[in-house]
């Protein structure tokens, strides 16, 4: 039976679709049409999250004998924003029996059979740019869009906050990141995108937001970090994992090309019914003679293809598919199991579980 | 489907990380599985299309079974033609993508509320929030908590019929009307009332055009009825809605099955039931999946049902160790974990739900994850059903394993000993899988054609392991526990010694019949009964002697683990003897030599037993001389399957 392994890219130069999506709580419009073009830092959908909202007892203050007058009371529009004690209903806007906006937000709501006036509070707005330049080729109502564009990609496998940002990328200095956040502050990697290749420590991610590092690539952290992590107005992706796993040398080879470039990272935390990745792009024009390819995501695993295997001892190490047998085979650990033999960079040939392999893309 | 239905019939179910597909058909008036087919679900990154994944495990079935079910427009083609192309019935389950989320709102939690609880452990929902009056929540609090949590489904519950007028309950509906009035027209939650009837037509009235509405009986009629039937199947709709509306290719596959998409979970509890039932048994139905855990149980007549959509071993491995606990788990593990071992294990599964470990280590803990699970449902179970343990264990005679955790390490004395292990079972107990998933689908069948499901059932598509004789009580470690005697159907017997704390695999095929005569040391029995002879059947991996005593013990500390555990997998699977290495031992204290023990149990050879012969209770020739009848505890007699499947439903 044929095998469709997972796809996690870190491509050069390649033809994708970017899902641009607000978060599944908000509640949003999206902002772009089907078919529209759009640079890197267009809002392509706007949204909000849900925040408190207040029950007024409008009619019962106001002392209307009918409780279906309050809608006729209300001295500012529906949806419109009106700041903390501003008069929002009653007779006059100056005088007498009048009810303020008990917090800055907005009336959603009047009840002609209770008499009530339900009002949010002002909601944390979201302006999600589209971080790629690109064609809008899917539409997701209320939620966002696909983004067909051209660039560089490294899909991670963890982002820390859904947070998204588009700055430089820098490469950490010889002596790693936190030789940038001592004394001698390197106002370099201000506001960048830092990559490392060694697993990030409670330090680093500590320092790091705190001297305004706005974006850390690195390969791994172990998972009592995640409520730090969580914190930090940094946007973090990890390329391997959680563990102390330092950055395939692909990835890291590859974004090393990348520095200096503006790049966007989006820190999406994965959650398994979305169909996004955490992902670091980098928008890019191509040469004029070439057309990227696109990733074929209905590919069947064969042998030649190149794949990285997501399974410790092996984790991270890239590999050529030498043969696909067709019968279980037993693997290290005794399990039989359905594997392809892997050919390794460095040379070993072993069994891997199909389930255990990604294709990194072309 | 009317019960004259004798059609082919589709079963797809949609993990979350594999998704499966039967095809069921007569062949000489039997219903058989013709063909299955099994691959990757497409949700998520990057296709986030299930019918992706379902088309390619039909298209593969198709190819093997040369029998076609797509069109050319990739739909499923129905009824089947006369040359045998397409299919009559398509039965879809699925556990995939985002739970449905539930409010529930009632009067009060030891009523309507917990019969709302109950019903909707049958369908694959997380209860995110309860109302109910005595919550000391405001009516603004109440409003905010149902839009905040932005619920899928909001239960309305609540109120005796015999109580014409429970005014109570009439402010819990209209904050359920404010908030869905508030929530956003797309995302507005469907409302499931179940309350006292006489409010109906005022309760249409206030829902009316605002958002689907479900009204159906009762659910708590009375202080002493329940009325979990009409609710369950509504909860049913009410998913089939939720998960064509989700995206995703839930829509697609919900319109090419009349019945919709159905929660997984609840048939499980069918089949279980039915097993149950059927054989006379306490049955224990058990998949550990990746985002959801499912535990049916039939003990002593009572069926219970745990679904849990907060633990698993991929997408919710996290939540496992949360729920369960690191040392729980570390009791389990042959090896001092290191710091944060656990946790970045858990969520590198999370990451990637499908992976498998590679290394000995990562197995490890893998196993101990899953055994972390079954014994926090059962702990639930238990508790739940107010149950104590017999004798250290579960008084179970049948096992059912479900999931590619219990039936997929390629080797069924594995999977047996996972399942032991899970459960604990004590006395006789038998041990199957469902290595095709096709439980999901029977249960689903058996709603509306019980006799295709049972055909399926009673015939050779679930795995017969093989059957567990588990000796209780305390037998001192290191001396000999059980002797056994095996007399196949040729007559030949041959002989077998035991030692307390062991596993022996003695390998018996399915078709076979074997009388085992066994005597046990000492402190050590089988049911009460120091001595007993019974017909066992065999199975894939054979008849399992299982001396460890009940609760099973791993060890008191990490250096017994590590002997206790490589040799357990070792006598049971036949695999080399892991040697844990000094390393993964540090800082704990090193073990003496005389608590080394053997590494396995031999078939004896008659100097063996002659050296045995010393202990009164182990005397081969004095017991089994005084042996005069069988015990038959087959527990494999013939039943009216197809009868009392039909019976339970009625």
């Amino acid at each position: 039976m044929p095998y469709y392994p997972d796809q996690r890219f870190a491509s050069r130069l390649i033809s994708f679709t970017r899902e641009c999506l607000l978060p599944e709580s908000a509640v949003g419009r999206v902002r772009v049409k089907d078919g529209a073009l759009v640079d890197i830092r267009d809002v392509v959908a706007k949204g909000f999250m849900p925040s408190r909202l207040h029950i007024i007892e409008a009619a019962e203050i106001l002392g209307l004998k009918d409780k279906a007058n309050v809608d006729r009371m209300l001295l500012v529009d529906r949806g419109q924003m009106v700041k903390e004690k501003t008069p929002i209903a009653g007779k006059d806007r100056k005088k007498g029996k009048r009810i303020l906006a008990p917090t800055q937000g907005m009336i959603v709501k009047t009840d002609p059979l209770s008499g009530r006036i339900i009002f949010r509070e002002q909601p944390q707005m979201i302006n999600l740019q589209a971080g790629v330049q690109g064609e809008v080729v899917r539409y997701y109502p209320n939620r966002g869009v696909g983004i067909q564009a051209v660039g560089a990609i490294v899909q991670g496998v963890w982002g820390n906050n859904d947070s998204q940002h588009i700055s430089t990328l820098k490469i950490e200095p010889k002596d790693g990141i936190e030789s940038i956040i001592t004394d001698q502050f390197d106002t370099n990697f201000r506001g960048a995108i830092v990559v490392t290749y060694r697993p990030l420590k409670r330090i680093s991610l500590e320092l790091a937001s705190q001297q305004n590092i706005i974006g850390i690539i690195a390969p791994s952290m172990d998972a009592d970090l995640i409520a730090l992590a969580e914190e930090v107005p940094t946007s973090l992706m990890l390329t391997e994992g959680f563990g102390q796993m330092t950055m395939n040398h692909e990835t890291f080879s590859m974004l090393k090309e990348f520095d200096g470039y503006q790049v966007t990272i989006d820190a999406y935390q994965p959650r398994p019914w979305e169909p996004r990745r955490p992902e670091v792009i980098i928008s890019r024009i191509a040469p004029a003679d070439s057309h990227p390819p696109a990733p074929n995501f209905k590919i069947q695993l064969a042998v030649g293809m190149t794949v990285r295997v997501t399974q410790q001892p092996f984790l991270g190490q890239l590999g050529t598919v030498q043969s696909l047998p067709l019968k279980t085979q037993k693997i290290q650990n005794g399990l039989r199991v359905p594997v392809a033999n892997v050919q390794l960079i460095a040379g070993e040939r072993v069994n891997i579980p199909l389930t255990d392999l990604e294709l990194v893309g072309r | 489907m009317s019960p004259s239905f004798n059609g082919s019939i589709l079963a797809i179910d949609v993990g979350s990380v594999n998704t499966r597909a039967v095809l069921i058909d007569q062949v000489d008036g039997i219903y058989r599985l013709i063909a299955r087919g099994e691959g990757r679900t497409t949700i998520g990154y990057p296709i986030h299309d299930i019918r992706i994944g379902v088309e390619r495990v039909l298209s593969d079935m198709g190819g093997a079974s040369k029998r076609e079910t797509l069109d050319e427009a990739g739909n499923i083609i129905q009824p089947e033609t006369e040359d045998h192309t397409g299919v009559d019935m398509i039965v879809a389950t699925t556990t995939a993508g985002r739970p449905m989320r539930v409010v529930i709102v009632g009067l009060t939690l030891e009523t309507s509320i917990a019969s709302a609880y109950k019903a909707l452990s049958t369908v694959f929902a997380d209860v995110v929030d309860v109302i109910h009056l005595n919550d000391h929540r405001s009516e603004e609090e109440r409003l905010n908590v149902i839009v905040h949590n932005s619920p899928d489904l909001i239960l309305l519950v609540g109120g005796f019929e015999d109580n014409q007028r429970p005014r109570s309950l009439q402010p819990l509906i209209d904050v359920v009307r404010l908030s869905v009035e508030i929530i956003d027209a797309e995302i507005r939650p469907q409302v499931l009332y179940a309350g006292v009837s006489h409010l109906h037509p005022d309760l249409m009235k206030s829902f009316d055009k605002l958002t689907r509405l479900h009204v159906i009986d009762n659910i708590r009629p009375s202080l002493h009825q329940e009325n979990l039937i009409d609710v369950s199947k509504a909860l049913g709709r009410a998913y089939t809605e939720y998960k064509s509306r989700s995206g995703g290719g839930f829509e697609w596959l919900g319109q090419q099955s009349a019945s919709g998409i159905l929660p997984t979970s609840h048939n499980y509890n069918i089949i279980n039931q039915y097993f149950a039932h059927s054989r006379q048994v306490n049955a224990i139905t058990i998949d550990i999946g990746s985002s959801v855990s499912v535990l049916a149980s039939s003990i002593d007549g009572q069926n219970e049902m745990l679904v849990d959509t907060y633990i698993g071993l991929g997408h919710h491995a996290l939540e496992l160790l949360q729920q369960v606990d690191a040392k729980k788990l570390e009791a389990y593990l042959p090896f001092h974990a290191h710091e944060n071992e656990l946790m970045n294990y858990a969520m590198n599964k999370t990451l990637r739900p499908a992976s498998i470990p590679i290394n000995s280590r990562n197995l490890f803990i893998e196993h101990a994850f899953l055994l972390g699970a079954a014994q926090d449902l059962i702990a639930r179970m238990i508790e739940t059903r107010g149950l104590s343990k017999q004798d250290g264990g579960l008084p179970v005679q049948l096992i059912i394993g479900s999931g590619s955790a219990f039936t997929e390490t390629g080797n069924p004395a594995y999977d047996m000993l996972l399942l032991i292990d899970a459960i604990q079972p004590i006395g006789i107990c038998q041990i199957i899988t469902d290595p095709y998933a096709i439980i999901p689908a029977l249960g689903a069948m058996a709603q509306s054609n019980p006799s295709a499901a049972v055909q399926v059932l009673e015939g050779d598509n679930l795995s017969r392991l093989g059957t567990v004789i588990s000796m209780s009580g305390e037998v001192s470690k290191h001396s000999k526990a059980m002797s056994i005697q095996i007399t196949d159907a040729k007559g030949k017997v041959t002989k077998y010694m035991l030692m307390a704390g062991e596993l022996l695999k003695v390998p018996i095929s399915a078709d076979e019949q074997v009388k085992v005569q066994i005597s046990l040391a000492r402190g050590g029995h089988i049911n009460g009964k120091q001595k007993l002879s019974l017909k066992v059947q065999g199975g894939l991996a054979g008849i399992i002697f299982d001396a460890r005593g009940r609760s099973i013990q791993y060890g008191e500390n990490v250096t017994e683990r590590a002997s206790n555990i490589p040799l357990w997998i070792h006598q049971m699977t036949g695999n080399e003897l892991f040697t844990v290495p000094e390393r993964w031992l540090e800082n704990l204290s090193t073990p003496k030599t005389d608590e080394i023990r053997s590494p396995e149990s031999t078939i004896l050879t008659p100097e063996d037993i002659s050296r045995y012969d010393d202990d009164d209770s182990l005397n081969f020739d004095e017991f089994f001389d005084g042996l005069e009848q069988d015990d038959d505890l087959s527990i494999d007699d013939a039943v009216d399957a197809d009868e009392d499947l039909r019976n339970l439903f009625n």
